[in-house]
């Protein structure tokens, strides 16, 4: 499995783990687990859109940085446990998926934060908070992929290369929820968009 | 049309124009060398082959501490003197820097060093935490002369690790034992302005002060409860407050937690 990585070729124990912008995912993983930190760091970049949408799809959007960075810490610490280097993009985003719904969970004992009491928030996040409040609404199957799609930029395809998912799964979530998104998004502009 | 509106559900024209809508939200990566770092210090990775070697050294590591702990303890029996007392420097001075000799003379224990919390017996703090420091120094030193030997290759496997075992410790002892009050003002000031904005929203008097109580992980330095306290306790002004102050973020310290209550002024 082989996939764009922006910059950085990283030589490691004599291996050139990305060739060409191209990182080979389950040699890295494999160096990683021989103990090789610096093979990790393709990944990281390879994986960090995934596992920040995975996260904005639930998390507080002043934590998502800090709960996907603590994923790719924990994942670090515990990728010798990972059987199956290929499986990295499921494992991670799972890890992903149980960080977000941890933060969730800590935030609801204490006390909820919401956007709307920030007022030091540029006007274009303010509209894309808005947008992501309404994603936020949708069916837990169908935010999670519009997030990466919508935010992150990710194809549907790729979509289902890093989350593991199925291309079958990717596709209905993205139908579905695009569907019920513009719905949503034309009621509240009182029908213009519909 | 191109591929991917077969899994969209949608057309280009609208997904482009949400992505465009959504972009602020997208955020880079912070360094590699955070995450680096982070794993380094706290949870390196195990490979399967070293883990058993890695409790090992952690086992042998804890016996030769409590060992030099029980012989450096044993002669001070009186309690209460005022002095900063640091640690004694042969202990500090054992980190085991690379020397091909003294690998075959040492195999595989011997040069660890004591673990810091250092032994201080403090009255005034400030001259405990110089200490400290200054033995901190010393000590990443040390490290630092284990580092170049390494790169070198003349350090052996254990003492690899058993100087990651200092270097972890001396890490997560190089924190103060709590923020001081101005470092929990600087962090509580940005929060300010969003905070007051709570008083225009839910119609307080001029001069109205919302008390809020904050507990303060250490490990993290991040808020885990964000509380009003009376009269504002239950109020939509002093939730909205204490939502506010919640994002606040401190230095890292060493106690597990600690609790402060921040006045702000309407």
């Amino acid at each position: 499995m082989a996939t764009p990585v922006q910059s950085g070729v990283i030589g490691t124990g004599g291996r050139d783990l990305v060739v060409d912008g191209l990182v080979d995912e389950i040699e890295a993983v494999r160096a990683v687990q021989a103990g090789d930190l610096a093979a990790f760091a393709p990944l990281y970049t390879a994986y960090w859109p995934t596992v920040h949408g995975i996260v904005l799809a639930q998390a507080h959007t002043v934590e998502v940085a800090d709960i996907a960075q603590d994923v790719f810490v924990t994942a670090l610490s515990r990728i010798a446990e990972l059987r199956d280097p290929a499986a990295f993009g499921g494992w991670l985003a799972t890890m992903a998926r149980h960080a977000s719904v941890d933060a969730v969970r800590r935030r609801r004992s204490t006390v909820v934060v919401t956007d709307d009491v920030r007022i030091d928030v540029p006007p274009p996040r303010l509209e894309a908070l808005a947008v992501l409040r309404v994603i936020r609404e949708l069916p837990a199957a169908y935010r999670e992929t519009l997030v990466l799609r919508l935010v992150e930029g990710m194809t549907g395809p790729e979509i289902a290369l890093r989350t593991g998912m199925t291309a079958g799964s990717v596709r209905v979530n993205l139908h579905r929820g695009m569907k019920m998104l513009r719905a949503r998004l034309g009621a509240d502009d009182g029908g213009d968009n519909a | 049309m191109r591929d991917d509106a077969w899994w969209d559900g949608d057309d280009d024209e609208h997904i482009a124009a949400l992505q465009r809508e959504l972009a602020p939200l997208r955020e880079p990566p912070p360094p590699w060398g955070d995450v680096h770092a982070r794993a380094r210090f706290g949870t390196a990775p195990q490979s399967r082959a070293s883990a058993g070697r890695r409790i090992l050294a952690a086992a042998l590591a804890a016996a030769a501490a409590m060992a030099l702990g029980w012989w450096f303890g044993r002669g001070d029996a009186q309690p209460a003197t005022i002095t900063p007392v640091p640690a004694p420097a042969s202990a500090l001075e054992s980190v085991p820097v690379a020397d091909p000799q003294s690998r075959e003379r040492e195999p595989v224990a011997s040069p660890l060093v004591v673990p810091i919390p250092v032994p201080v017996v403090a009255a005034d703090e400030a001259v405990a935490t110089a200490a400290r420091r200054e033995l901190l120094g010393r000590q990443f030193a040390r490290l630092n002369e284990h580092e170049k030997a390494r790169a070198a290759g003349r350090t052996s496997p254990e003492q690899d690790e058993a100087a990651e075992n200092v270097e972890a410790a001396a890490r997560a002892n190089d924190l103060p034992e709590s923020p001081t009050a101005q470092e929990v003002k600087d962090a509580l000031a940005p929060l300010k302005g969003a905070a007051k904005a709570c008083g225009v929203q839910h119609g307080a008097t001029s001069g109205e002060t919302v008390k809020i109580k904050l507990s303060i992980e250490g490990a993290t330095g991040r808020v885990t409860s964000s509380t009003a306290q009376s009269p504002h306790a239950g109020t939509e002004l002093g939730r909205c407050v204490a939502e506010v102050l919640a994002n606040a973020r401190f230095p890292r310290f060493r106690k597990p937690s600690i609790g402060v209550v921040y006045p702000v002024a309407m």
